[in-house]
Order: structure tokens, then C-alpha cells, then sequence
């Protein structure tokens, strides 16, 4: 009776995971030809000469990639690997999870490598357990990435989902608590990326959801009163619904938000959500700073991810490259040197970036993605919601 | 006998009942045929089986028959159609201004090749509608003996208004060490350090402070610096205006204290002669040479200058607001769409209510929908709730394909009768690709927005020899513009700019700005009208 009920148990559990699974919203996506992981050999030890000479045999490496700098790593790789041909696309990542799973049926894939931030864990819940994606981490750099940065998904970099605000105009934050972007002389003046557009906001809205007791306890600490939380609602959902009502700008992109905040010569500037790596822009004159003394914390480290398309065609070169960008066995190659700046953070134990603030000298949320696939449905379908409510 | 002819009149009404239960919209001139011409496009693979062509003919019971013409051959064409004599059963001629000049529409129109549509027009369903949408449209599409010769293939933004952007490459700004500048002189630091600095790193001077040619206004970085010391616009004749007296910027002394600016940066050796000498094909091979030679240049529209699909050498350059300039001038100039001819109606036409029937829907915003992204559920859709359009709204459409633009075989590639209202200009969302150069530009334009002059002078109407006197002005101004820079004519010396402004008088410079000041007083004593009617 006992067996049965357990059966009857895992049935249900295996119902729902597959119903939560379904439910993260992404379509059912194909997975690489079963053979072809065998063939791949992704737990060989290879040599970087040995991958060139089997590379140097292949096509041209297509990565399709969320973050701009990679041009700069593409570059760096082709000078030190001649005869070797790369083709980045730049695609915003939830633009390029839509391509991955339309391109999902395409029987010879293009893409060959992603880079993405995984932080609506679709490629750790969906794209690899249906095997879209495979990680492949070379063999003298494994025992180096940080376990954590090393699961499911090979993460690469870390950076944070945090504020900026301009440090022309302001010669200190001009706050330090998230409940003060709901009020009045904020309202129009906060910008961000639609959490369904960016998965650096997709991550901040979920873990302040998560995290919705430390909401609470900071909306306390800031006005002396409990905020009233409707029933079936939490502190970090009314933080986002009261937030829309200040009327929060949305634009397409981080960037569009940091031009916003930093563009030097403004009298009145607003505050962004943008990743902490933005910080690099000041090198170019945008007026910018970050706000890492926040309550009940600074914003959310999102990591980024490069993962091996399934079915790939050059997958030593592939190969070759994710060892390039991770900086090679030491470390000190040029694939990373273009991350090495304030505000990107390196997953190597071996590997300090050079940014003054560590991950570990600020109050950070972690990123939960095992909330994420359970709850992603739920919050997306929340937002959307709200946005209709308040359009 | 009779049984067979009204079986055959039976057949012959069931026939016609099936081709007009073909259209499943409103069809104003059922059964009726129209003979098209218009110049091939890469987006016309098969004119039988084009989406937009047999979208119109469902909504409108309008048979259409398009030919299409060799775009070179197009004026050509043209010519061997309206040459006296000759006959034609073609009843329409689709196009865009680039294939026909307004003179020519007039001339054509005047020699009685080409009907004017007057009538037509004024009681046009969809025409009324855009030239309510767009006051300034009426006055552009009279041509100067006051008929209307063509329906219109307009474009309209809110934000794509820049006529000319500065765009800095960032890789060499960090690789020097500098930040984008906002003045002149912060301007001259940043490519002086380009000149010096080696950016591009190969150890090898070849390094190209700031690029730009002489043959595109946009593309003219002369221009764009004098925008720093006083409105600038080549394409009103350099007419700018101040608190309602239209003036002519090149006679004025903030253009000399420009032109000494531009000449100090030329003999620094900051602006190149190939800022003067570079045709604008040579200008975008400078660009995109994968050598990385140049450290900025203007342009209207960036994919004018970056070679489509290099998402690279596009993440490369960022948008600089416009520069200020020591007296703290630092304007825009603002670029105003005219219509240029989009349908016309040949005299050989012999149902020319048909064939503007037929126009008149293309302008609707349903049908220029289709004209601009072809088929909507496959090409296009409405977008989400998170999206943003390029004007910084709530978007209108999303696009399915990176090259939205390059639909095949589902449009006429926006030639033909088109209005490019705000929601196709301005309200698609970005898709998303580094590569879609249009966001680029959005982002830039919106910048450059805040920029724009309380008033200027823009894309006025003049009369046909206000035309000529403004062609020759404006050469005139150019060559001398380029003297004064490079040392051909000394800029501090009195004498010599004196006579200058006395050449310009004597090309009418006080009449044409006499001209234009008419016709602004005109427009805005009917702007004025229409606000006190509201």
C-alpha cells in the first residue's frame, strides 16, 4: 500500500514537474541528434594545439551572444587562432532564447556557442535537460570555476542587477532604500527594462519577490509603519506594483537607461536598473555610478553563461573558444581580458577581476533558479497583469 | 438559341459572382482593371503572386496588372511614355522621388501627360485623412501652377527628425583615454588624441581623426560643427530664422567665427582633406574598412554608412550629443520629410477614378502597414505590452525578421502611393539584434530631439525660381565654405570675406531670403488660423 502511495506520490510530482516545466512558457524545444554527445566528446582531454589543428578542419563558429564585449574576445580569438572564423550575433537575451527555440527544429543548427544570463533558468530548467544545450567545461580549468558558477550551466562572469544613478549631478546616491523609487519625486524619473525584455530585471523582480520578508522589514525601517499587503499578495509584488504606478519609464534596452541617467549636461537626471558591468561606460563620459548601499540589498548577481549549442558542427572549435574566453588554463589569456573591469566579476577561484567592489563586499541577492522554474509562470503572467492594469 | 444565351449570360453572371466573392473586404470598383508600371525592386520576385498586390486587388475588386521596369531604364521610360505621339495602355506609373523629379511631374503635367487630380484629392477618403494628419502635405504636393499631379509617398517621424548625427568610436575614445566630448574644444582634444594616440594600435599612421565628404549634406562634418555656432541647414539654403526674420547663416558672423574654428581644426591637420575631397562611396570604405581607420563621422541614417549586417563594427560607434560652441550655441538641424511622388495617372488612362480609387486605399494605415512590413501575423504583428517602440512609447508592431525591411514579395518595397505614418516610423519595437541599425538610430534621434531650434525654416515650398536662386546659393556657399577652411581665401581678412558677401547678394541672397520669409509669415499665419479655429 505503502509502494503504491509512493508510486502514486512520484506520479503526481512527475506531473507537475513536467506541468511546471511546461509552464516556464518556453515551447517544447528538439535536442541534438543522441549521438551526437558521444561524438562531441565533451569530457576528453584536449590540448589547445589539438582542438586548433581539429578546429582549423572546420566551418565558421556562429555564437550567438548577449553581451556586447564578446566582439572584443571574437577579435582577440582570431588574431590568436589564424585561419579560425567567427560570426557573433548580438541578440538581447530574451530575443535570443526566442531564436534558440525557433531554430530548435532546424535539423543543422547554426548556432554553435551561447552566451546568455540564465536567470530566468530557462537554459538550466528547459534548454539542457532537453538537450538544446550541452556545458563543456575543459579539463585543466574545471577544479578552478567556483562550484556554484559550475552546476547545470557553465557560467563564465558574474555581474549584479543594480541602480545607477548620475555622480555628476548627485555627489551622493540619491537613495539608498528600493521603496523610495515609489515615491513622488521619483515618479517618472526611474527607468528600466521590462523584466519581460531583460532577464537583469527579470532576475531583480523575481528575487525581490523571493525575498518579500526583507521587503517588508525595509519598507518598515524606512517609513516606521508595516506595509499593507493585500491577501494573495507579498511586500516584493506590491514593491513592483507600486513602482508602476509612479509612472517607471521602460526602454528596450539597458543601454537606452544608462544614456538616460548618464548623459552628461542634464540639471534633473533619473536612476536605471542596469547590470553593475555598465559601470565600464564611464571610460566614455557617461555620468554614472552604482549604488551598492541599497536596503535590504543592493540588487541580484546574475551570472552569464556559455554553453554549447547541441548538434554543433565545429564543436572544437567551440571548444577552443569557451577556453579562450574562460582565459585559458592560467587563467591570463586575452579571451576575458575584455570582463576585466569594474562591476564584472570572474567565476575563476584563481582569477581576481580588478573591480574595488567584490560580490563578496555587498549585500547581493543570490540568484535562485530553482524558484525561478517554479514560480516563472506565475510572476511573468503577475506582470503582465499589472502592466495591462496600469498601461 | 435563347437557352443557350441565358445559360451563357447564367455562366457569364456566376463568373463574375465568383471573381467578385474573391474580395473579402469593401470593394469600391468591382471587376475593373488597372495597368500599372512600376520599377522593380529586389522585393518583387513575382508580381502574380505578390502578398501586397493581391491583398489590394481582394480589398478593392480592382485587377491589377503590374509591370515592372528596370529601375535604371525607369526615367528613361518615362520619357518614351509621355513623348508626343505616342500611345499606351498603361494607366498608372507607381514610383518614389528618386525615379522622378517634381519639375519633371510638372512639366509631364503641363504638356498634359500626366492628369491632375485636383478634384480627385479633395474628396479622396484616405488623402483627406493624411493631409489633416500632415497640414504641411496640402502646400508640398501643389506643384507651383498649384495643381496636384501625384499622390504621395510620404514619410513621417517624430523622432528620425536629426538631419545630421555625430557617431565616435568608442573603441578608440578608451583606447586614448578620452571621453566623448560635448564642446568644440573638448572636440578638438578628442581628435587630437586620435591623431596622436595610435588608436587603432598597428603602429602605423593611418589613423583618421574624423571622417566625412562633400558630396552628402548629412554626411558634410563641416556642417555638423557649425551647428555649433549657428543653424545650419543646407537643405532650407542655409535659411535659419530668429524671433520670426528669416536670415542667411553663411553672411552671418557666427558663420565666420565657424569657419575660423573649422580652419584651425584643418590646420592642425584634425580635419583631413578627405573631409573635402572623398566622394561618399570612398567616405563608407574609409568606414568600414576592417583596419579600424576612423574615429567618427555624421550621417543622417547610420546604415547609409555601415555596411548592413556588421553588428561589430555597429557596436563600435555611440551617439554624441551635439557639440556646443564657445558663444553656447548647440542646435540640431532638423530634417523635414517632403513628399515626393508616389502614383501617377497617365493621360492614356481611360478610368482614372479607378486607378485613384485604387491609390487612395494604398494610403490607407492598414494597407501602408503591408506596404512597409508585408504580411501581418508572419512579417509583423502588435506588439506586447513590454514592448517599446523607437519613439520611446509603447510600441505599435513587432517585426519577426531582423531585415524587417527586406520582406520578399509580400510589398512594392514602399514604392507606389505610401504614407509612413507615426506608427510605422516610430512605433516598432527593436527586435532585439545589435544589427538593426534603425534602433541606433532611434536612440541617437531622440537624443538629438532635445536639440532641435524652437523654430527653423525646414522643407519650405518655394516658387520654381526661388528654387534656382537656392541651388545656386547653396553651391556657392559649399565651395566657398570649403576655400575659407583649407586657406584658398584667408578668413581674417576683411576685404576678402566683404567680397564674399557681395557675391552672395549678387546671387540674390536678400531676394530668396525675402522669398522664404514670405512664405513662413504665410504658414504661420495659417497655423495660427487653424489653432484659433480648434
Amino acid at each position: 500500500m505503502k509502494t503504491q502511495r509512493n508510486k502514486l506520490t512520484a506520479l503526481c510530482l512527475l506531473l507537475f514537474l513536467a506541468t511546471c516545466l511546461l509552464a516556464c512558457g518556453g515551447a517544447d524545444v528538439g535536442g541534438a541528434d543522441p549521438g551526437w554527445e558521444a561524438q562531441a566528446e565533451l569530457s576528453a582531454k584536449q590540448t589547445p594545439e589539438e582542438l586548433y589543428e581539429a578546429a582549423l578542419a572546420e566551418g565558421t563558429l556562429t555564437i550567438y551572444s548577449n553581451t556586447t564585449r564578446i566582439y572584443d574576445t571574437q577579435e582577440a580569438f582570431e588574431d590568436a587562432y589564424p585561419g579560425l572564423i567567427t560570426d557573433v550575433q548580438f541578440v538581447r537575451a530574451t530575443d535570443l532564447i526566442n531564436l534558440l527555440e525557433t531554430e530548435s527544429s532546424v535539423e543543422d543548427p547554426v548556432c554553435d556557442l551561447v552566451i546568455c544570463t540564465d536567470s530566468n533558468a530557462l537554459l538550466s530548467n528547459q534548454f539542457v535537460p532537453e538537450g538544446l544545450l550541452y556545458k563543456y567545461v575543459p579539463h585543466d580549468i574545471s577544479e578552478k570555476i567556483k562550484p556554484e558558477n559550475n552546476g547545470v550551466v557553465l557560467d563564465f562572469m558574474i555581474e549584479a542587477a543594480i541602480l545607477f544613478y548620475n555622480d555628476d549631478v548627485y555627489d551622493a546616491p540619491p537613495l539608498t532604500n528600493w521603496w523610495e523609487l515609489t515615491e513622488p519625486r521619483f515618479k517618472g524619473r526611474f527607468y528600466m527594462v521590462d523584466p519581460l525584455r531583460s532577464h537583469t530585471t527579470n532576475a531583480l523582480m523575481f528575487t525581490m519577490i523571493e525575498h518579500s520578508d526583507e521587503m517588508a522589514q525595509a519598507y518598515y525601517d524606512l517609513y516606521g509603519v508595516e506595509l499593507d499587503v493585500p491577501e494573495g499578495s507579498s511586500a516584493g509584488q506590491e514593491f513592483w506594483r507600486m513602482l508602476l504606478q509612479n509612472d517607471v519609464q521602460f526602454t528596450s534596452s539597458s543601454d537606452e537607461a544608462l544614456e538616460q541617467v548618464g548623459m552628461p549636461g542634464q540639471a534633473d537626471p533619473p536612476v536605471a536598473i542596469l547590470v553593475s558591468s555598465k559601470e565600464r561606460k564611464t571610460d566614455l563620459g557617461y555620468s554614472i555610478a552604482p549604488i551598492y548601499e541599497m536596503q535590504p540589498a543592493a540588487g541580484v548577481l546574475v551570472p552569464c553563461s556559455i554553453m554549447m549549442h547541441g548538434g554543433s558542427e565545429n564543436v572544437n572549435a567551440a571548444k577552443l573558444f569557451i577556453r579562450f574566453l574562460l582565459g585559458e588554463a592560467d587563467g591570463k589569456g586575452a579571451g576575458f581580458t575584455p570582463y576585466m573591469h569594474e562591476g564584472s566579476w570572474s567565476v575563476r577561484t584563481d582569477v581576481a577581476t580588478p573591480s574595488a567592489i567584490q560580490p563578496e563586499d555587498v549585500d547581493f541577492w543570490i540568484l535562485n533558479r530553482t524558484f525561478f522554474a517554479e514560480r516563472q509562470q506565475e510572476y511573468t503572467d503577475y506582470w503582465t497583469t499589472l502592466r495591462e492594469e496600469t498601461a | 438559341m435563347a437557352l443557350k444565351q441565358s445559360k451563357f449570360i447564367l455562366l457569364l453572371l456566376l463568373f463574375v459572382f465568383l471573381l467578385t466573392s474573391c474580395g473579402t473586404g469593401e470593394t469600391a470598383e468591382t471587376g475593373k482593371s488597372v495597368h500599372i508600371v512600376m520599377p522593380g525592386t529586389s522585393g518583387i520576385d513575382n508580381p502574380e503572386t505578390n502578398y501586397y498586390k493581391n491583398w489590394l486587388e481582394e480589398q478593392t475588386g480592382i485587377n491589377i496588372e503590374l509591370e515592372l521596369v528596370s529601375p535604371e531604364y525607369m526615367p528613361e521610360y518615362l520619357r518614351l511614355l509621355f513623348t508626343p505621339g505616342n500611345t499606351s495602355d498603361v494607366d498608372a506609373v507607381f514610383l518614389s522621388g528618386e525615379f522622378i523629379s517634381l519639375d519633371l511631374i510638372e512639366s509631364y503635367g503641363q504638356d498634359g501627360y500626366i492628369l491632375a487630380m485636383d478634384d480627385m484629392i479633395a474628396n479622396g477618403e484616405n488623402i483627406s485623412t493624411v493631409m489633416k494628419l500632415f497640414p504641411t502635405l496640402h502646400n508640398h504636393m501643389a506643384v507651383n501652377d498649384g495643381h496636384f499631379y501625384y499622390m504621395p509617398n510620404f514619410t513621417y517621424s517624430a523622432v528620425f527628425r536629426a538631419q545630421q548625427m555625430l557617431w565616435m568610436n568608442s573603441d578608440w575614445l578608451q583606447a586614448c583615454g578620452v571621453s566623448m566630448p560635448q564642446t568644440t574644444e573638448e572636440f578638438r582634444q578628442v581628435l587630437r588624441a586620435f591623431k596622436e594616440g595610435d588608436p587603432n594600435g598597428n603602429g602605423i599612421e593611418d589613423d583618421v581623426p574624423v571622417a566625412g565628404n562633400f558630396t552628402i549634406d548629412s554626411q558634410n562634418i563641416c556642417y555638423y560643427l557649425m551647428n555649433a555656432f549657428v543653424y545650419t541647414d543646407p537643405n532650407a539654403a542655409f535659411m535659419a530664422i530668429k524671433n520670426g526674420k528669416v536670415y542667411f547663416a553663411p553672411a552671418t558672423d557666427e558663420w565666420r567665427d565657424g569657419l575660423r574654428y573649422l580652419k584651425s581644426l584643418y590646420d592642425e591637420g584634425l580635419l583631413s582633406n578627405s573631409c573635402f575631397t572623398f566622394s561618399d562611396k570612398q567616405f563608407t570604405r574609409l568606414i568600414n574598412d576592417p583596419r579600424d581607420l576612423t574615429g567618427g563621422f555624421t550621417s543622417h541614417d547610420i546604415a547609409d554608412v555601415l555596411a548592413a549586417g556588421s553588428p561589430a563594427l555597429a557596436s563600435r560607434y555611440i551617439h554624441v550629443p551635439p557639440l556646443e560652441g564657445p558663444e553656447g550655441v548647440r542646435v540640431s538641424t532638423v530634417s523635414t520629410n517632403k513628399p515626393s511622388p508616389g502614383g501617377i495617372i497617365t493621360s492614356y488612362c481611360q478610368d482614372p477614378e479607378t486607378v485613384f480609387a485604387l491609390m487612395d486605399f494604398m494610403l490607407g494605415e492598414e494597407a501602408c502597414m503591408i506596404a512597409a512590413f508585408g504580411e501581418k501575423g508572419v512579417d509583423w504583428d502588435t506588439a506586447g505590452i513590454s514592448e517599446i517602440g523607437f519613439d520611446g512609447n509603447p510600441a505599435v508592431i513587432t517585426v519577426q525578421s531582423p531585415e524587417w525591411d527586406l520582406v520578399k514579395n509580400k510589398n512594392f518595397s514602399r514604392l507606389g502611393p505610401f504614407v509612413g505614418y507615426p506608427a510605422i516610423s516610430d512605433g516598432v519595437a527593436w527586435n532585439g539584434y545589435q544589427s538593426d541599425q534603425r534602433y541606433l538610430n532611434a536612440r541617437a534621434a531622440r537624443v538629438y530631439q532635445e536639440y532641435e531650434p524652437s523654430s527653423y525654416i525646414g522643407a519650405l515650398q518655394t516658387t520654381q525660381y526661388a528654387d534656382e536662386v537656392r541651388m545656386l546659393v547653396g553651391e556657392y556657399t559649399k565651395k566657398n565654405l570649403n576655400m575659407f577652411v583649407i586657406g584658398t581665401k584667408d578668413i581674417e581678412d576683411d576685404e576678402e570675406w566683404q567680397q564674399y558677401l557681395d557675391e552672395l547678394e549678387s546671387l540674390h541672397v536678400g531676394g530668396l531670403v525675402q522669398a522664404v520669409q514670405a512664405v513662413y509669415d504665410a504658414s504661420e499665419r495659417e497655423a495660427q488660423h487653424e489653432d484659433s479655429t480648434k
